[in-house]
């Protein structure tokens, strides 16, 4: 593993949430960048150039699922979806369009998003 | 007599008649035969007797005429000793003779030699000698006989002037010594036998006549005929008499034709000497008048017999007949019906048996028949009676049958739901409004067609309908859209299910679930945010409280930690709540709830639940034992929802244990599924509750009392997860003894 900070993108429309995953995951040793929605997103990959993607599923103007399909045209890093929604349908069409994993916002903690991540840079 | 109903029938009256009849005549017209024929017979001897004695009579009249004439001659010759006595004495002797017999017409004597001694004739004038006169007559033959000393008698002549019958008799002249001495002659005229016949009486109508060797008629009563020299040759009795060689044969009287051309009953005898016969006629209907009369009368007796036979035997037969045709006719009216019919006959033969046999046997077919009526009559009576009884419950069950119909009407028409029925032939027998209303179709005639061509094509309601009737099963249709509205079809088959399972035809129920499928649209919706507005708050206080608790927000004490983990807890249940309420309302809604089957091991799963539960289980002191994991199994399933049922289960199972209770945690393979076990010694599910633990928001009494967390929908979800997964969800328990839960998923 590379002595490297991983660069983790978060697109997250909800600004306390972003706030607590940033946190999170600066302590974890990472670097974030947010964007707080799915243009501005857009814009932060092909700026910054992340090694890894938070993506929220819902999102005003641009969908979750219309940003994936968008990064997936030109870039594979991996993204992990975040909903709040229980959606399966669009779940499982985010996984079939490249999605690399999901997570339930409420229903994990900060300590299984991390885990997640560090599970993705393995693969 | 009787009709002919039958091919020759032949009337018994008729035949027995014409029995009686013939051997009645047979009878009487043979005796009558018989007799006749006797009679005549008889008869016949008895003319011939007396025929014969008359012609015997006469015979010997004739007969003895002549030979007193010889006699005559004879004794002349004797006494007159004509032998010896001189010429002169002859003329004398003669002259006595001729006047003494007027019957002789000339006499002559003879010489031995033949020469004329003495002749003395009646005759007036002097003709030839009379000797040559003789000679022209009869030639030589009178010589010949007196040569020989005999008699001689010539044939008979008729004299040319006077017509009559003559003949010559010779006798011989001898001596005393026999010595030829001369010849009598004498010319007899025959006339004088003519006297004779007339003196024989035959009957009253009867002939008798003479006739010579030749035929000639010497005698009959007719002296013309004498006169004119008839020759009776043709006769047949004469005949007879001239072929005759012996004239002395008796003759049997024959029936021939006679002399007057009648016929008579005829007889001859022959006289011999001379050669003549002579013949005695009887007429037949003299001879055999007493035949003939009696004839006649057997003839006005047979047609009198005849009649009396014939008014017998038809009264004979009548007699017989009557009483079978009484029988007959009497069968006839019985066989046409009227059994009261009685036959009338007395008679105390066969027949009268037969006759009231007859009337006993009628007698018991009346009878028989009488009760035979009277039975049907009975019998009809009761099933007029029965037959009423069923009308009327008939009736009854047919006003109760329409009563029912018009319920059932009544409640089709009052439906909200569209309700259709079809037969087997998909023509409407029976629908509502609110049919037509749902489908919008106002007025118009439904039929398959319309039906199928309102939903746009997007069902075959013909199709669907003989599949539906072909299997026998319901089938429904959810989610037809039609324009902006949902229809929902069910198609019912209706089968005969007393009788055959035979199918006659079908229900189509249309529901109108717009309003329903709106409202799960909204509902959808409205779950789908209240769960993202709901869950991002509660996962931004999560996350910010994880991140107090470690440390990130600043140091905390103890009893700040305290607080915060008390949050923490709170937080959630409220996320738990959130999710359950969420899943209930998808569960609810219908959506499929699993998504993402992966390939899972179990092991896996179970542990990740275990870590989660172990801190509670420790707090409440209860020991977990985990037995068979089936480690290395593997399940097709959505790995998330799966914990969740684990969680449930195992949290349950802490929650309602004893205080240093224990857990079992089992996983088996059985055949082509995988068996979970959960297992505590807890308080139990009382019985009285155990149907109900599934339900949603169900929690049971003594559940409650343990434990007052808990919202009744972990069980409601974990087994609507489980039977999505196909697999099934099942617990037992006593109460106070624990509870153990399964689930089963295929592998």
């Amino acid at each position: 593993m590379s002595k490297e900070k991983k660069k983790i993108l978060i697109i997250e429309d909800d600004k306390i949430l972003s706030n607590a995953i940033s946190i999170a995951l600066i302590d974890a040793g990472f670097e974030v960048i947010a964007a707080f929605n799915g243009e501005e997103g857009l814009e932060k990959v092909k700026q910054e150039n992340p090694n890894l993607i938070l993506l929220d599923l819902i999102m005003p103007k641009k969908s979750g699922e219309d940003v994936l399909k968008q990064i997936r045209k030109e870039n594979e890093v991996p993204i992990l979806i975040s909903t709040a929604k229980e959606d399966p349908e669009t779940v499982a069409r985010c996984l079939e369009n490249g999605a690399t994993g999901y997570f339930v916002k409420s229903a994990c903690t900060l300590d299984d998003i991390i885990r997640k991540i560090k599970e993705s840079f393995e693969q | 007599m009787s009709s002919v109903k039958t091919k020759k029938f032949r009337s018994l009256l008729v035949t027995l008649t014409i029995v009686f009849l013939l051997l009645g005549l047979i009878i009487f017209l043979v005796s009558t035969g018989f007799e006749i024929y006797f009679n005549i017979e008889s008869q016949g001897r008895m003319v011939n007797d007396q025929q014969h004695l008359i012609a015997q009579n006469a015979a010997d009249a004739v007969k003895n005429f002549i030979e007193n004439k010889f006699n005559l001659l004879e004794t002349t010759v004797k006494i007159g000793n004509l032998s010896v006595i001189e010429k002169e004495e002859y003329k004398l002797i003669l002259t006595k003779l001729i006047g003494f017999e007027s019957s002789f017409r000339q006499l002559a004597l003879l010489d031995a030699q033949g020469k004329e001694l003495s002749t003395v004739s009646r005759l007036s004038s002097q003709l030839t000698p009379v000797i040559d006169e003789f000679k022209k007559q009869i030639g030589e033959d009178l010589f010949v006989q007196i040569d020989k000393g005999e008699k001689y008698i010539s044939q008979v002549y008729i004299d040319p002037t006077t017509g009559e019958p003559m003949i010559i008799m010779a006798t011989p002249v001898k001596n005393v010594l026999g010595d030829l001495k001369g010849t009598l002659i004498a010319e007899l005229n025959l006339k004088f036998i003519w006297d004779l016949m007339d003196e024989i009486k035959i009957g009253k109508n009867g002939l008798a006549y003479v006739v010579d060797k030749q035929g000639d008629l010497i005698a009959f009563k007719d002296i013309s005929r004498v006169l004119q020299n008839e020759n009776l040759a043709h006769l047949k009795e004469v005949n007879e008499f001239i072929k005759k060689e012996n004239s002395l044969n008796q003759d049997e009287a024959e029936i021939l034709r006679g002399i007057d051309g009648n016929l008579a009953v005829t007889n001859h005898i022959g006289l011999n000497f001379p050669d003549w016969a002579i013949i005695v006629e009887l007429p037949v209907s003299e001879a055999y008048s007493n035949t003939i009369r009696t004839i006649k009368l057997s003839g006005l007796l047979t047609i009198l017999g005849i009649i009396l036979i014939t008014i017998i035997s038809i009264s004979l037969s009548k007699k017989i007949t009557d009483p079978i045709i009484k029988l007959k006719n009497a069968a006839n009216e019985i066989s046409g019906g009227n059994l009261k019919m009685k036959i009338n006959i007395e008679s105390n033969n066969e027949i009268g048996e037969l006759a009231k046999n007859f009337n006993q046997m009628t007698a018991e077919l009346y009878s028989y028949t009488q009760n035979l009526e009277k039975k049907v009559a009975e019998k009809t009576f009761e099933l007029k009676k029965e037959k009423e009884n069923v009308e009327r419950k008939v009736e009854e069950r047919t006003r109760e049958l329409k009563e029912e119909q018009a319920r059932f009407l009544a409640s089709v028409y009052s439906l909200s739901l569209g309700f259709v029925l079809f037969n087997k032939q998909h023509q409407i027998m029976l629908k509502n409004d609110a049919a037509k209303n749902i489908l919008k179709l106002y007025g118009d005639d439904l039929n398959v067609e319309i039906i199928t061509k309102t939903l746009e094509n997007k069902v075959n309601i013909k199709k669907r309908a003989e599949e539906c009737m072909e299997k026998g099963k319901t089938i429904e249709l959810s989610e037809v859209e039609h324009g902006e509205f949902f229809i929902h079809l069910l198609f019912v088959p209706i089968v005969m299910i007393k009788d055959s399972n035979e199918v006659i035809g079908y229900v189509l129920l249309i529901e109108d679930v717009t309003r329903e499928r709106k409202i799960d649209r909204a509902k959808s919706e409205f779950v789908s945010l209240a769960s993202h507005q709901l869950r991002t708050p509660l996962a931004g206080i999560k996350w910010f409280i994880e991140l107090l608790m470690k440390g990130k927000g600043g140091k905390m004490d103890k009893k700040a930690l305290d607080y915060l983990q008390q949050i923490y807890i709170s937080n959630e249940r409220m996320i738990k709540l959130v999710r359950d309420l969420l899943d209930i309302s998808r569960i609810e809604t219908g959506k499929k709830f699993e998504i993402n089957k992966q390939k899972i091991k179990i092991k896996d799963i179970l542990e990740s639940s275990l870590k989660e539960t172990f801190s509670l289980a420790k707090k409440r002191k209860i020991k977990i034992i985990k037995n068979d994991l089936g480690d290395n199994f593997e399940l097709w399933v959505d790995p998330d929802k799966l914990k969740q049922v684990l969680d449930n289960l195992i949290t349950n199972a802490i929650k309602y244990n004893k205080e240093n209770g224990n857990i079992e945690i089992n996983c088996q393979k059985e055949k082509d599924k995988i068996i979970f076990s959960i297992k505590d010694n807890g308080v139990g599910i009382p019985k009285n509750q155990q149907k109900r633990i599934f339900e949603k928001f169900f929690r049971a009494d003594n559940a409650i009392f343990k434990e007052t967390d808990g919202n009744g929908l972990g069980l409601y979800i974990a087994k609507a997860i489980v039977e999505a997964h196909g697999g099934k969800i099942w617990f037992k328990s006593k109460e106070n003894k624990g509870a153990t839960f399964y689930f089963s998923l295929a592998i």
